[in-house]
Formats: C-alpha cells, sequence, structure tokens
C-alpha cells in the first residue's frame, strides 16, 4: 500500500514538476517583449500570431530589433536568456569578450498548447535582435521547413 | 492484585503461559508506579516493551502524515494543472499583427512580417558570419600546425 502512495505520489510530482517547467522554461525571454525595452527609442518590435504565419508553420512569432541607441538593453535581454537558458532542450550560444552575440535556445513544448519555443538572438555593438516563435515542429524540422522559409541563409 | 500475585503473573509471563487477558493486564500493572518496586518489574517492563516492537510493524506517524499532505498537494496541484488547461486558449486568436516603433502601436500585417523576416535575416547574417570566423580561426590553427 505504501509503495503504491509512493508511487503515485512521485508520478504527481512529476506531473506537477512538468507543468511548472513547461509554464515556466521561457517566462524570462518572454518578458523582454512585455518589457518596456520593446517600446524603447531605437526599438522596433512585433507580435504576429495567427493565419498569418500558418505559411511557415508557426503559430506565434515575437521579435525585436534594437538599433544602436538601444543596444543598452542587450545586458537585459542576455540576463533573461540566461535565465532560461538551463531550461532549453538545445541551446547554441556564442560569447564574445563575456556577451552573447549569437545564442538559439529550442524549449521543449508547452503543456497549454503543445507548442515547442524557439529563441533566436544576435547582437553587435552596432545592433541587435531578439526572436521568439513558436511551432508544433520539432528542432530538426524547425530548421528544415521553417527557417529555409523564412531565411536565405542557414540558423 | 498484591506483590505477590504480579510476581507469579511475570513468572508464568516469562513461561509463556500467560494468556492474552492476562498479558494485558500485565502491562495495566507495570504501566503503574506502584508496582515500580517489584524486583522483576523493570525486566519484564523491558521484555514486554520489546516484544511490543517487534510484534507489530513500526508505524511512523510522521511519514505517513506528510504523505497525506503531500498527495494532497499533488492532487492540488494536478486540479491547477488541468484548470489551467481548460482555461488557457488550445491556440491563438487568428490573424494579429503588430508593430511597435519606439513604442508607437501599428496594426500593418505586411509592415509586421517584413520587420520580423528582416530580424531572421540579420540573424541568418549574424550566424554566417561567425561560421566563417570559426573556420578561419580552424583554418588557420591547421596551418600553422601544418608549418
Amino acid at each position: 500500500m505504501n509503495t503504491l502512495l509512493k508511487s503515485m505520489l512521485c508520478m504527481c510530482m512529476m506531473f506537477i514538476s512538468g507543468v511548472t517547467t513547461a509554464v515556466y522554461a521561457r517566462e524570462n525571454v518572454l518578458a523582454v517583449f512585455g518589457d518596456p525595452i520593446s517600446k524603447s527609442r531605437g526599438v522596433t518590435s512585433v507580435e504576429i500570431e495567427g493565419s498569418t504565419l500558418s505559411a511557415y508553420d508557426i503559430s506565434l512569432l515575437k521579435c525585436m530589433t534594437l538599433e544602436k541607441e538601444a543596444t543598452g538593453h542587450t545586458a537585459a535581454i542576455e540576463k533573461a536568456l540566461t535565465a532560461d537558458s538551463p531550461a532549453a532542450a538545445e541551446r547554441d550560444v556564442r560569447r564574445s569578450g563575456g556577451r552573447i552575440v549569437y545564442g538559439f535556445y529550442a524549449f521543449g513544448p508547452t503543456k497549454d498548447n503543445r507548442k515547442f519555443g524557439y529563441v533566436y538572438y544576435v547582437s553587435s555593438p552596432e545592433q541587435a535582435a531578439l526572436i521568439y516563435f513558436e511551432s508544433k515542429l520539432p528542432p530538426s524540422e524547425v530548421r528544415e521547413k521553417v527557417l529555409s522559409k523564412l531565411t536565405s541563409g542557414n540558423l | 492484585m498484591n506483590e505477590q500475585q504480579i510476581t507469579k503473573l511475570i513468572e508464568r509471563y516469562f513461561a509463556a503461559e500467560t494468556t492474552l487477558e492476562e498479558e494485558k493486564e500485565l502491562r495495566r500493572l507495570l504501566a503503574d508506579p506502584s508496582t515500580a518496586h517489584i524486583p522483576m518489574a523493570d525486566e519484564a517492563r523491558a521484555v514486554i516493551g520489546w516484544a511490543r516492537m517487534n510484534a507489530t510493524p513500526r508505524r511512523r506517524i510522521l511519514p505517513m502524515a506528510f504523505l497525506k499532505i503531500m498527495s494532497a498537494a499533488a492532487m492540488l496541484g494536478i486540479a491547477t494543472g488541468v484548470g489551467l488547461n481548460l482555461m488557457l486558449p488550445a491556440d491563438r486568436p487568428e490573424g494579429t499583427a503588430v508593430v511597435y516603433i519606439a513604442g508607437q502601436e501599428i496594426h500593418d500585417e505586411q509592415l509586421a512580417m517584413t520587420t520580423a523576416l528582416q530580424a531572421f535575416a540579420d540573424v541568418a547574417q549574424a550566424k554566417e558570419r561567425l561560421d566563417s570566423d570559426i573556420s578561419k580561426i580552424f583554418n588557420n590553427l591547421n596551418n600553422s600546425t601544418l608549418q
């Protein structure tokens, strides 16, 4: 009886832990888009959802480009990326002088909409860009099917 | 029961001749401080105490209570999870596109898409540049090793 109870307890804790991780895994990066940074001078931010993106197999797209005068905000963005980084299932982060110059993070599917979350970040003294999008496709297929349509380059 | 009867009962207990009722009575008598002076009482208390500890599995009240509390918490967590699942929309609303330029809100699908594609292009170019830089570093290393 005790063993059964313990097993059930373990399963419940794993479930709760899974829900918590899924909900909060990318919260810091997402918070940046709701932050005053996104409406600062020198910042252009975009939020697209729904049918506009259906051709790209994406359901939600948020991006932010920072011109030179707004690159001072990159420290806050890096802090958010660093905070969410451990929860990423896949990541490719490149640094120069201790600062992130390129970052790719793939987060597991959320429990609420069962979609993967992807983050791209690039930064230089002249400009920076942060992209977040959600897709039902896993990382391997996103590279092949989504990004090839969105860029001529290879992400 | 006088001291002699109690001693007799203890002796019968050690000889395994007591009934369950008598053992119950003996436990009651030994718990009474007035029997403390009886020579065999201490030994009997020790044996009965040891026998009781080994006769029934030790029931640890705290872990059981802890498990019950944790189970209740887990159930609450599941209920919250299910509630969130039901409350949160499965899919986003259809077709919205907003651009904020220095805080100014613009609802323009074309502009939003163009801006987003430009961001992807910027990232792709940066990645290409970094890959190229890494290739150069490795080429230089290879060349210096060969020399």
